[in-house]
Parts: C-alpha cells; structure tokens; sequence
C-alpha cells in the first residue's frame, strides 16, 4: 500500500510540472498582449513590462515563476492593478467550493438514492422514470438547463431568486443545475451495479441465512454496489469544476470561474496561469485521494501493493 | 378435487422421421453485424435515438437551401421575431434568419462531434493497440505519459489551445479537442488488446505463423468492435457538449459563422426578453445528446455477444 501511494504521489507531481509547464508556455504564444488600450505609449508598456518581468528571457521568468509558485505565490493580476492572483483566489474560491459541494453533496444522496431504488423496482415504473431521468440528465448540457431553471423558476414562477448568492435561497436554483449531470451518472451507475450484485451468490446465502430484506439491502448489496462510485468520483469532480465556469456566470456568482472566464477575454496572463495552475492541482489532488480511497476499499491493490 | 389427467395413444402422433433433412438447417445463418442490427431494430428507444440523428444530418445538409434567407444578412426592421412564414425559426437580435443560421450550426456542431470523436478513437487505436500489443519498454513509456496526462483537465487544456490559435474556426476547436482527448480511448483499447492477445484464437494464429499486422488487423480489432462502436457512439455528446461549452464561453465559433454552442450563447443574451432564441438551439443539443445516449445504449445491448440469440 505504501509503494501504491508514492508511485501515484510521485505521477501526481509530474503531472502537476507537465500542467505548469505546458500553460506557461501556450500562454506565451498566444496573439495580442495584456497592455492593450487607448492612452498606452511605448514607454508606458516597456515600464509595465519590466514592472512584470516580461521584459526579461522566457526561461528566467520560467523558474523565476516556478520559484513564486513553489512559496505559493502567484504574481499580480495584470487587469486588476495591485490585487494579486491569491487575493482573488481566497475571496472567489470560498464561494466556489460553496457551490461546489452543496452540489456534490446533493447529487450524490439523492443519485445513490435514486439508483437503489431504480434497482429494487426494476422493471418497474419507478425504474423507468429513474432511468428516464439519468438519460436527461446527461443529455441536458449544464449551461442549458441552468439558464431553463432560471427561466421556469426564477423569472417566470418568482419562486426563487433569479441571481447573486446572498442566502440559503440563492444557492438552490445553480446547486441543483449544477448537480443534475452529476446526480444522473452517479444514478446510472449505482443502479447498473446494484443489478449486477443483486445475482451473486452470496446475496442467496444471506437470504438463505434468514437475514431480514432490510440488512440484505444494506449490509450486502449497497455495501458492494457502492464501489464502482469511488471509481467516477475522479471524473465527476473535473466536470463540477468546469460547470461551475458556466453557472456562476448565468446566477452571476462571484465565484472563481467568472474571473477565469473574464481572465481569458482580458489576456490577463498571471490570472490565467495561476487560476489553471489552482484548478489543476485541486484536481490532481482529487484524482490522488480518490486513487488512495480505491486503493483501500479494493482488496486486490491493497494487498498486491505492500 | 381435479379429474386426473387420462394419457391414451390418440394423444401422440409422429411428427415424421425424415432422415434426409434432419441435418438441415432450417434458420438462415447470421452474420454477428446482421445479428447484431436485428437486435437494434427491435430496440424502439434506440430506432428513434437513429431517426432523429439521421434526420438533423439530413436537415444540416439541405436545411439551409430550403428557404430563401442568408445566414449573414442583418435586417433592422425584423429583430427578435418569433416563427413567421418568412422566418420559420424566427430571428435574432441583429435580424438574421435562424432557420438558416440553426442548421448551418448544425453543421459545424454534428462536424466537430463526429470529427473529434472519430479522432480520438483513431490515435487511441494506434497508442493503445502498439502499447497493448507490444508491451515491455515501449508500453511503460507510454503508459508512465498518459499517467500524467489523464489528470489534466481537458477542457481547460481545449481553452488554451483555442486562445493560442486565435480562438475561432472549426479546425482549432477540433485540434483543441483532440490534443489530449485521445487518452481515454488509448486506456481502453490498451485494456482490450491486453485482455485479448492472450486468448487461444490469438494463440492459434501466431502459430499457424500470422504476422503481427495480420493478428491485429484481422483478430484483435474485429473483436473490440462491437464495444469501439458503442465507445464511439457514446463519446460523440461529449464532443458536441465540448463545442457548445467553448462556443458558449465565447472562445468558440465566433459569428457571423455558427454554430450550436455559439446561437445558445447569443440566445443567452438576451433569453430574459426573448427565450425563444435560447430555447431553440438548446432544444436541438439537448435532443441530439440524448438520440445518441439512446442509440448507444441500444447498440451496447446489440453488439454485446453474450446478449446474441435472445430477445428474437
């Protein structure tokens, strides 16, 4: 288990390098330059630029970067004079794993739920209209049905508020947009894998043990279906994260994506580099700790790993 | 109290005794594609998933040519309308048709869907298949790259991508896509190969003395198949989604060109005053994502050969 942990520790940190490197790099090729306006002079944009670093080689401000990054600094916001990347990053990512987890949260409960029930009903309607729900659910992309729920609910029914995230209120219109991709994997999932443990064997040896239907359930079945979940977790983070870009812009929330968004449009090289560098570790470490929980609920790593 | 069942002679006859036709075989013999295709025309769900793809190509070919408007020609005095017999989609804030503007979105969109898919699917054959095949150094090297190259995020890689090539056109959105979109298919096929090559078939064949070109074009490749189709099939809502979330973060389709992503985003503009041009391109997404969920659920079942011989 120890050897398991390093080997994916040490990929994890090579693949955390490969990120930096490769977006320190394309985003030196990109057209056009961040010191772009109407009263700009060529003096003023070579003092912007030496006040930057911009001025000097690219590897000098490579490792002079890589050496900020490693004492976790993240260098100025071009666009938003004297804020630094990090100042932004502790007010807007707050509010983002807000949004985040109240989705994760709520996607899971209710797509176990969901999926559980599905197979015990299976064949049955309930079945059908969980299974109908999954299929919508991946179907539907989140921007659509975050601007529809926004539309229904918001504006047309005035049962919830249409924008901003000031209150318990104001966080159920995006976190279930946000959760409904999420909740129908997990549905699909859960219910495919409870059907495939609803035929072992040892199903028929609790039964025939006399277990009540009820320990059976919990005990047996979920308790096994549940382990090709851990599996997606990885995934599923990744495409929260990439939601979150697109409803915090229609519930106008101030989360990290809008500024990643409105980083890219404004050529704002240190907000992009450092908000993918954030997003790229936080997944990275996502994927490590889902890769460590896998590892310890499957028998086969844990024991062939010592 | 039931009367007990009287079995007599009368009840048993010969059905006959042909000895000539007793090696006959009576149901014609099936190919596994034309088994295969049996099984998902019975598949209502999946036909319909078929039909409405067919169709929405159909209409992306010739959709455009059947009225008489321009996708690019602006009309002040009829912004934001609702379907008219002029308009048969209605127009858009600057007055463009949308009948027209929609199906030539359509284009762009089912392209870059089917494009990136199928070549995703064609570098993962070959990265998978040579590492798979191979094994030993070669397949370490490769297996230690896509390591690293799993856990970045590929959209946000698809965003740099676009904004290193200027941010519009299709050509980018699929380079973009496809740059490390690849590597799931190369872990798979790298599965498949593994489970595959140590089968007897594969055995038998190496030693009637088949080269390694003839074992894998000839016995690996037809075997995964069936499962490449339904990945292939599966994974083209994942690119149509990918276009339309770049087009709507506006680093995609930039207009006066179109495209999906790119009318949901304009819609999005104004969907407060006017849904209706929200609704329409996110109508056309939505079923296109799900017709093919349909169908590819519907060809998993079809091509799976344990499923063969049942449901006839």
């Amino acid at each position: 288990m120890g050897r398991y942990i390093l080997k994916r520790f040490i990929v994890s940190l090579f693949t955390v390098l490969v990120l930096v490197t490769t977006v320190f790099i394309l985003i030196r090729l990109m057209p056009g330059d961040p010191f772009v306006s109407e009263k700009m002079t060529p003096e003023i944009k070579a003092n912007m630029m030496a006040y930057y670093g911009f001025d000097k080689p690219l590897y000098v401000q490579y490792f002079h970067y890589i050496g900020n990054l490693l004492r976790g600094d993240l260098g100025l916001s071009l666009k938003y004079s004297n804020r630094s990347v990090n100042t932004i990053l502790a007010q807007t990512f707050p509010v983002s794993a807000d949004l985040g987890i109240r989705s994760i949260i709520l996607a899971t409960i209710l797509g176990l739920f969901l999926g559980v029930m599905a197979a015990l009903n299976n064949g049955k309607f309930f079945d059908y209209f969980c299974v109908f729900i999954a299929i919508v659910g991946v179907s539907v992309p989140d921007f659509i049905n975050g601007s529809l729920l926004q539309y229904i609910f918001g504006l047309k029914l005035k049962l919830f508020p249409i924008a901003r995230w000031e209150g318990f209120r104001y966080t159920i219109l995006p976190v279930f947009a946000l959760s409904l991709y999420t909740l129908a994997v997990i549905t699909r999932t859960m219910r495919a894998s409870m059907l495939e443990v609803i035929n072992q064997d040892y199903i028929m040896t609790a039964q025939a043990k006399g277990l009540s239907q009820w320990q059976i359930i919990t005990r047996h079945q979920i308790r096994n279906a549940i382990l090709p979940i851990v599996t997606i977790l990885g995934p599923i983070t990744a495409g929260i994260l990439t939601g979150t870009f697109v409803i915090e812009q229609i519930y106008a929330i101030p989360g990290m994506g809008r500024f990643y968004v409105s980083g890219i449009n404004d050529l704002d090289y240190s907000m992009i580099l450092g908000m993918t560098v954030f997003y790229g570790v936080f997944l990275v470490a996502a994927n490590f700790i889902v890769d460590i929980i896998y590892g310890l609920v499957d028998p086969r790593i844990r024991i062939s790993g010592k | 109290m039931q009367d007990p069942i009287i079995i007599n002679d009368d009840m048993f006859t010969v059905v006959g005794n042909d000895i000539e036709n007793y090696n006959t075989i009576t149901r014609p013999s099936l190919t596994y594609w034309q088994d295969a295709w049996m099984r998902l025309k019975k598949n209502k769900v999946a036909m319909l998933g078929l039909s409405i793809i067919v169709l929405y190509i159909i209409m992306a070919i010739i959709g455009p040519y059947l009225n008489s408007m321009d996708y690019r020609t602006t009309d002040s005095t009829a912004t934001d309308q609702l379907p008219s017999l002029k308009h048969w989609f209605g127009t858009d804030s600057l007055g463009r048709d949308l009948w027209v503007r929609l199906w030539l979105g359509a284009r762009v969109s089912l392209t870059i869907g089917f494009a990136v898919t199928l070549l995703n699917q064609f570098i993962g054959i070959i990265i998978g298949g040579i590492s798979g095949y191979f094994g030993g150094t070669l397949d370490m090297i490769i297996m230690r790259i896509i390591d690293v190259l799993y856990g970045i995020p590929s959209l946000i890689v698809a965003i740099l991508v676009m904004m290193v090539r200027g941010g519009s056109g299709m050509t980018s959105l699929i380079i973009a896509m496809v740059i490390i979109g690849w590597i799931g298919s190369a872990r798979f096929v790298r599965g498949q190969v593994l489970q595959l090559k140590n089968q007897e078939f594969v055995l038998a064949s190496k030693v009637l003395g088949a080269s390694s070109m003839r074992i894998i074009m000839k016995h690996l490749i037809p075997n995964m198949m069936g499962l490449l189709i339904t990945n292939i099939t599966m994974a083209i809502p994942g690119a149509i989604f990918g276009e339309a979330f770049l087009s709507y973060i506006g680093i995609g389709i930039q207009p006066p060109d179109t495209s999906w992503g790119q009318l949901a985003q304009a819609g999005s503009q104004t969907f407060r005053v006017y849904p209706w041009e929200m609704f329409l391109p996110s109508f056309f997404i939505s079923t296109t994502m799900l017709s093919l969920n349909l169908l590819g659920d519907g060809l998993r079942d079809a091509l799976d050969p344990k499923m063969r011989g049942t449901s006839r």
